[in-house]
Parts: structure tokens; sequence; C-alpha cells
């Protein structure tokens, strides 16, 4: 029978080869002149080296800690400047509450993003915004938002990506010496469609399909298990790198951040308000990316079409359905837990989502 | 050709690192299941290949560690490549340590190539009868069958018996038997 995958018994025949020249290498090893002295002297290099450490750990304590970046740890090669800093959500009193978390230029423009109210590592960025050129893209939120995640980019440092629709969201990956560094983007190939939306390793995941022939990559994997974030890996082909910033493209009729729905006549005050309040919400959720409402949003999209899901279900299952949604869809418990009045405003805007409007 | 070597897996894992040979005929001869194994667990071809390639590339940095009192070679393998997949899931990407340690480039897939290594481990109708089987009944055949486990390892993680799990595991292969017969 056939080998599935002859170049990696190639590589593997490589491998036990090198590994033999290592090993050979290794038993040439120089013996110490004195017999006897070199367990010693290994010995007291070890001492030395644990208390030179010692040192190290408590002379860097007093200097103060390192900037964290937004998994709390420094990971490949992208550059600190370009990492945003975790504003810790509890420390409020000591953090402002809009603050820019990073800049940086790429391809002759200026980019930065503002964290509005903190947070903590991913989540620093979910209620911020982007801004390129001075010109602000407003809140970011779920699939609009800037994310910062490690991430596998292809040896040519940059890839684009489209979550979840090409249409709407374009993200970029600088890894390397910098965002000036990086290459031209590659073109942007056939983008994700319903199809390529499916389960992978155990979560809710969405295959984005991107132009192989343009990245060589083996298969980029975007999890979208929890609203606040994307997490982006190509599985094995190629080094470390960062997920600088997902950049909404300009608002435009049938973005996912514009809900172009009006409450109806006869609303009261309060009615009108809690609407209002449950379309921010919806726009802010990117909703519009996977679902539709009626021409704005995903035609055709992963999320069945909400244009008339106030008269399909009762509000009782819409929350249900918002609570406990099929995968690959974000969950809404933790909104429902932490802000209720919010909550209810969602699924009162979408019971009022009737057809026609 | 290294796939009709003829040696136990035993012997091949304990001449690797001398015999490039023994480690190429312990790969062809595993290289199927393991592929299969991944495919069923990740679902996709891309993902399943690498995962492949780190398993076999930790098996070959460690195979001066294997003892073959422990367990036969294949259980060995298929222990690691649980590992290698839990450690993937955890860290929600394709683990590859391994593989840079021994110097290895990323593979070069093809369609061609991943359809193939897709269609090694979907064998749709088997798969389906299995998803009909009872959670407890699957869980135990999957465990045994599939990933060729130890009774005790598995009655251990679901928390019953070692008879419990053969009676299941037993009662599994009889209804999938019964049910190919009829499909056939």
């Amino acid at each position: 029978m056939s080998l599935l995958m002859p170049e990696l018994e190639r590589q593997l025949r490589a491998a036990v080869r090198a590994r033999r020249a290592g090993r050979a290498g290794s038993t040439r090893r120089r013996r110490w002149p004195i017999p006897g002295a070199g367990g010693l002297v290994v010995a007291m290099a070890g001492v030395s080296a644990v208390v030179l450490a010692v040192l190290a750990v408590i002379l860097i304590g007093h200097a103060g800690r390192a900037p964290r970046t937004a998994r709390g740890s420094q990971v490949g090669a992208v550059q600190p400047s370009h990492i945003a800093t975790c504003v810790p959500r509890r420390s409020a009193s000591a953090t402002p509450a809009s603050a820019t978390v990073a800049t940086g230029s790429v391809d002759g423009h200026s980019w930065s993003l503002r964290a509005e109210h903190g947070g903590r590592g991913l989540r620093a960025l979910e209620d911020g915004s982007f801004a390129l050129d001075g010109r602000s893209y407003g809140v970011c939120s779920t699939f609009s938002g800037v994310a910062l995640e490690l991430i596998d980019a292809t040896p040519g440092g940059i890839v684009y990506g489209f979550i979840p629709h090409p249409r709407d969201y374009a993200i970029r990956l600088y890894v390397g010496a910098g965002l000036a560094a990086s290459p031209p983007p590659v073109s942007r190939g056939r983008g994700a469609s319903p199809t390529a939306v499916r389960r992978v390793l155990g979560g809710a995941f969405f295959v984005a399909a991107l132009p192989k022939t343009a990245c060589e990559y083996s298969g980029i994997v975007v999890r979208a298990a929890t609203k606040y974030y994307s997490y982006l890996v190509f599985p094995g082909r190629c080094r470390t790198a960062r997920l600088v910033a997902m950049i909404p493209r300009p608002q435009v009729p049938g973005h996912a951040n514009i809900v172009p729905v009006i409450p109806r006549a006869g609303l009261s005050a309060a009615d009108q308000r809690k609407f209002l309040a449950g379309r921010t919400l919806v726009a802010e959720s990117g909703c519009l990316a996977c679902h539709q409402i009626g021409a704005a949003g995903a035609h055709g999209g992963p999320g069945p079409n909400l244009g008339d899901v106030g008269n399909q279900l009762r509000p009782s299952a819409i929350a249900g359905a918002l609570r406990h949604p099929p995968a690959p869809m974000p969950s809404f418990r933790g909104l429902s837990r932490q802000f209720p009045k919010r909550f209810r405003a969602l699924i009162y805007f979408l019971s009022e989502l009737r057809g026609g409007r | 050709m290294a796939a009709t070597d003829g040696r136990s897996d035993e012997a091949l894992l304990s001449s690797a690192l001398e015999d490039e040979g023994a480690f190429a005929a312990f790969y062809a001869r595993y290289e199927r299941p393991v592929a299969a194994f991944f495919v069923r667990a990740a679902g996709s071809g891309e993902l399943a290949a690498d995962l492949t390639a780190e398993v076999f590339a930790q098996a070959l940095g460690s195979s001066d560690r294997y003892n073959p009192a422990l367990g036969s070679g294949s259980a060995w393998l298929f222990g690691i490549a649980r590992n290698v997949l839990a450690r993937s899931r955890e860290r929600g990407r394709v683990e590859d340590r391994a593989r840079k340690r021994l110097g290895m480039p990323p593979l070069a897939l093809d369609d061609e190539t991943i359809a193939r290594i897709e269609a090694a481990g979907s064998d749709q109708r088997t798969l389906e009868l299995l998803h009909e089987l009872p959670a407890d009944q699957r869980e135990a055949v999957t465990a045994r069958v599939i990933q060729e486990r130890g009774y005790g390892e598995i009655a251990l993680e679901l928390r019953c018996s070692e008879s419990v799990v053969r009676k299941r595991v037993s009662r599994a292969l009889a209804t999938l038997r019964a049910r190919m017969k009829e499909d056939s």
C-alpha cells in the first residue's frame, strides 16, 4: 500500500540520519584533565548559576515589571512596540476610561488602537476603536473588534484573513521585524463562504477559505468560541506571530455594524429606547456578519435570516437561543448575567423583527 | 520497501535511531491508522497531516525510551497521538515542538494528498453506525478499538470496572456486526 505522505517519510529518514550524526559527534566529548574533579566543578558552576539567577530576579523585581502583552508573554518575533498593553479591568481607578494602547504604521498609513473601557487580555480591546490615518472606524466589537492573539503566519510574513465574511473585515497579520517591513498584501482570493464554516478540534471554529496559492497555509482556523475574540491557527506551517489588528472596512450599507431597522410607530418612549439599545447591541455584536435582517447583513450567511424572527419565535425562545446558541454562534449568556437590562433590550429588539421592515 | 518489513514493532523501534529504514518501516506501518485517527478527531486532512507528522517526530525523538514491557508499539504510538491531540486542543493549535526540535520543515501538502488522507479516515458508514450506538458503548468501543487503549485505562477514565468496559465493547461490536450484516 502506498504511503499517504511520502514527504513525511523522507523527513523522518533525514531526521534519523541527522540524529545519528549528532550522536556520533557527541561521543567525542573532551575529558576533564583531573580525574574526579569534573563533577565538583560542574556542581560549583551550578550553585553559582543559581545564586546569579536569584540575584537577577531580585534586581529585575526592583527595577519594576516589564509591560505585559495581551497574553502576558512576549512570544515570537513581533516588536514589543507593536503589541498592545493589557489594561486590567479591576484596577479601574488607576486606568483611564479610554486610552491609546497601540500605534503603528503600515504601507505608509498610521494606525492606532484605543481601548474604551480597559479589560483584560483579549477583552482589553474588545470595547476599543481602531483609527487609520486619523479616521476612526468606530467601536470595535465581536468580529469587527481588534483582537490580539498568538497565531502562526506564513514565512512570507503577512496574510490577509477575512472573518467571517470577506466583504466586511480584513485582518492584517504582521510578523517579523515589524509593520513597516511587511510585504504587500496577498490577494483576497475567494474568501469565506458558508460551506467553509465547520467544526474542527472539538470546538466552535470557523474555517475561512483563504487563497492557498497566496500564502501556502495548511488551513486557517478561526475560533469563535466566545464573542470576545477570534483566534487564528495555521497548523504546523509557520512561525509564531501576532494578530495585531482587525480592521473594519468603512461603514457602507450592508455592513455588519449597521442595522437598518427603525422602531415601529406607536411604541412608547421606553420601548423605543429598549428597541434602540437592542439594535445597537446587534450592531456592535456584528450579528449581521452571519445573519440577515431585511436587505442588510449576510445574504445566505451561516446564520438564519432574522428579519422575521419575531413572528417565528417567542421572546423566551429567542432568549434561549441567545443563551445556548448552536455553534459557531457566540453565546450571550455572559451578557444575560452581567447586563440583564441590555440582554432584555436585545430580546425586545429581536422580537420586534417581524418582516417588512 | 519499508512497509513490507517483517520485523516486530519492538524490533523496529529499538533500532530506529541506528537504522533509518527501521523507523521508516514503523512509519509506513502506522501512518494510515494514525492519520485516520486524526481525521476522525479533527475533521480535517490538513490538520491530520500535521498532527501525524508531530506524532511520528515525537515517536522518533523518544524511541530510545520505549519500553516493550509496558505495552505494544502501537499502543505506545497511539498514546503519543492522544497526547498530541489533547495538547493541540488545549493550546488551540497544532503541536510542532518535536518537529522543530528535529529540524523538520512544514509539510507541503497538495490537494490530492489531503484528499487521500481524508479518505483514509472517513469510513462514513462505520462512523454513522458508531454514532448510532448508545453513548457508553460508543465511548468504550472508540477507546478500545480505534484508539487501542487498554481496558484498565478506559475503566479508570469511564469510572467503572474493567469487566463493564469489556461488556460494553463486546455489545457494541456485536451491534455493529449485526448492522453491517443487515446493510450487506
